[in-house]
């Protein structure tokens, strides 16, 4: 059996683990990426490599930025931050109309900007507007379409774990794909607010009358924004001055996220010890993918599948543009049916090598991606997001918040092709760092 | 007769689940007291850097953290159903054989860990015999490794225990 054969077996063995026996993707990966090293090297080389790759994957320095970023993320949340966020937000553009889809959508930004779980912004957000928005009488599935796609947010804004990961993968600089991922954040947040308004000129019944508020209190909800913004200026202030490295950063940003919640008296020892306890499970969830990841990586590279792959699409008279399209196809399908993250791991070692081939900035496809399988945590069936909105949400089920989701995928689709024809809205930023 | 061993059965995966919450609450104390020093770490690190005295050996005692932290939390990660799975096409099977599936999908991955156990153990075990240090602080490590090595053994109890519920529910 040649090479390419043994390894197109392990694909379809993967999928075979994952879709039908319900094996974890970790785990999966490690598993084919065992039994492929055995046949194609031997039992003892699996063995060995089993063992040390998990070590070496579990110790790696630069994976340690992942738990301390997550730990800040969940101080944050477990601290009310997104609720403080939210009202503030709420106070100063609630007399809009539509404001308080859009003030939902800012503080979902907002809260991006230092945690990077869709899950845990979709949670608190639903729970902190949601009423609001029965109370003012707003049409519900629009309100939770909002608030499901303005919690996607996460993955894209920094500190964002799958950015962390894409870096790590490909050996491209966190603190580029972090600042890429910034403007894509801020262009998709804005898209969905223009949606926002264009439904309110349509649709203007399904937006109440808006909600007064003084310049008193407009005033006073600005240090609402004080926290989020001292932290995120932190974060990135201190990459983009060299003062420290990603993953202290991390560290820094948890300590001060601590620090403020000590200071506010809003963080509870229950509530930090919630917080320890989600980090690590969180991380050891991301630790095991990565070892499976380098794991399968290992045995896709000796049977050569991601070269050939990438000589086979470059010699294929197509436009690059198109094989691209193809790719992303691939990743919004793929979004639809499995975690980003995940998808991600799995899809990199074959499509990156595509991309460089074809002569894309590694960058731009980063950033891209994510962007792209992002979609998946709002799409059926598997949309995470979704569901956590819909468990969240009372008076509305899951189809509502799908049928929501419809009048945001637009915005997606605006950004995805303004970014293929403007990259520079993702490079421009990334390459002011020295 | 039947019902008696079932019941027995049921009763012993409970005194065996009993012993492994405890166990994995001692675990994760352990990987957040890591977790805190972690943080600690690379913050006293950036203030010391800064004023031209870096901390010596903190990105290896990070990397030993790390895998601390997140080797003995796999267990509890497996235990709250945390670990990604694609459960789309598994759901729209019939109850029983979804069962079935997930029996023998628990079963490779208890073969795996076990396998893993085994092998990250062997790999401590050689280090340590080996006398080896680490390249900056010049500290043994090995029992950075055993403990990786013990969350692959409690993860593989986690597996045997779901195992051994889908049997009796089979």
């Amino acid at each position: 059996m040649s090479f390419t054969t043994v390894g197109l077996i392990g694909i379809l063995l993967l999928l075979v683990l994952l879709l039908f026996f319900n094996i974890p993707v970790g785990f999966s990966m490690a598993i084919v990426g065992f039994l492929g090293f055995a046949y194609l090297i031997s039992f003892e080389a699996a063995l060995s490599m089993v063992g040390t790759e998990l070590w070496n994957n579990f110790s790696s320095y630069g994976l340690t930025m992942v738990p301390l970023f997550v730990l800040m993320g969940q101080i944050c949340f477990y601290s009310g931050l997104n609720k403080r966020l939210f009202d503030a937000t709420y106070e100063l553009i609630g007399h809009i109309k539509g404001g308080l889809l859009m003030a939902s959508i800012f503080a979902c930004m907002g809260f991006s900007a230092i945690c990077g779980s869709n899950t845990a912004t979709a949670a608190t957000m639903t729970a902190v507007a949601f009423p609001e928005m029965k109370k003012y009488k707003y049409n519900k599935s629009l309100s939770v379409g909002a608030i499901a796609c303005g919690s996607t947010l996460g993955v894209v804004i920094p500190p964002s774990v799958v950015l962390i990961l894409i870096g790590l993968y490909t050996g491209q600089s966190i603190s580029k794909l972090f600042y890429g991922g910034v403007m894509v954040g801020v262009l998709l947040s804005l898209l969905f607010i223009v949606s926002i308004f264009i439904i309110s000129l349509i649709k203007p019944h399904w937006f109440p009358t808006p909600k007064k508020s003084g310049s008193k209190y407009k005033l006073k909800s600005i240090t609402g924004f004080f926290e989020a913004g001292l932290l995120f200026f932190l974060v990135m202030g201190g990459l983009y001055s060299g003062l420290f490295t990603p993953t202290e950063a991390g560290a820094v940003g948890s300590l001060f996220a601590l620090l403020i919640s000590l200071f506010r008296r809003s963080l509870s020892l229950e509530n930090f010890k919630k917080a320890l306890y989600d980090t690590i499970e969180v991380s050891c969830m991301v630790f095991m993918i990565i070892a499976g990841a380098v794991m399968f990586s290992r045995f896709l590279a000796i049977t050569r599948i991601p070269f050939n792959i990438a000589d086979w699409a470059i010699n294929l008279s197509l436009p690059p543009i198109l094989i691209l399209s193809i790719v992303f196809f691939i990743y919004i399908i793929g979004g639809a049916l499995m975690d980003a993250l995940a998808l991600l791991l799995i899809t990199i070692p074959i499509f990156f090598p595509v991309a460089m081939k074809l002569g894309y900035d590694p960058l731009w496809f980063g950033v891209i991606i994510t962007l792209i399988t992002t979609l998946g945590a709002v799409t059926p069936p598997v949309g995470a997001t979704t569901y956590v909105v819909a468990g969240t949400a009372e008076g509305i089920d899951l189809k509502g918040v799908f049928k929501g989701v419809l009048y945001f995928i637009p915005a997606y689709i605006v950004c995805i092709i303004l970014l293929i024809i403007f990259p520079k809205i993702i490079t421009f930023l990334p390459n002011l760092i020295k | 007769m039947l019902n008696y061993l079932n019941q027995s059965m049921k009763n012993i995966i409970k005194n065996i689940e009993k012993v492994e919450l405890f166990c994995n609450k001692i675990l994760i104390f352990l990987a957040s007291f890591f977790l805190i020093c972690m943080m600690l770490l690379a913050c006293v690190n950036v203030l010391f850097r800064n004023m031209g005295i870096p901390v010596k050996g903190t990105f290896e005692l990070m990397g030993f953290f790390g895998a601390v932290i997140c080797g003995l939390a796999l267990a509890r990660t497996q235990k709250q159903k945390q670990h990604i799975s694609v459960d789309v096409l598994v759901n729209l099977f019939p109850k029983r054989i979804q069962k079935v599936l997930n029996f023998i999908g628990s079963f490779l991955s208890l073969l795996f860990f076990i396998i893993v156990t085994i092998q990250v153990f062997k790999w401590g075990t050689l280090i340590l015999r080996a006398n080896e240090v680490s390249e900056t602080l010049m500290i043994v490590y090995y029992p950075f490794i055993y403990a990786l090595s013990l969350g692959t053994l409690f993860i593989s109890v986690t597996i045997f225990i779901d195992i051994l519920k889908l049997g009796a529910d089979v």
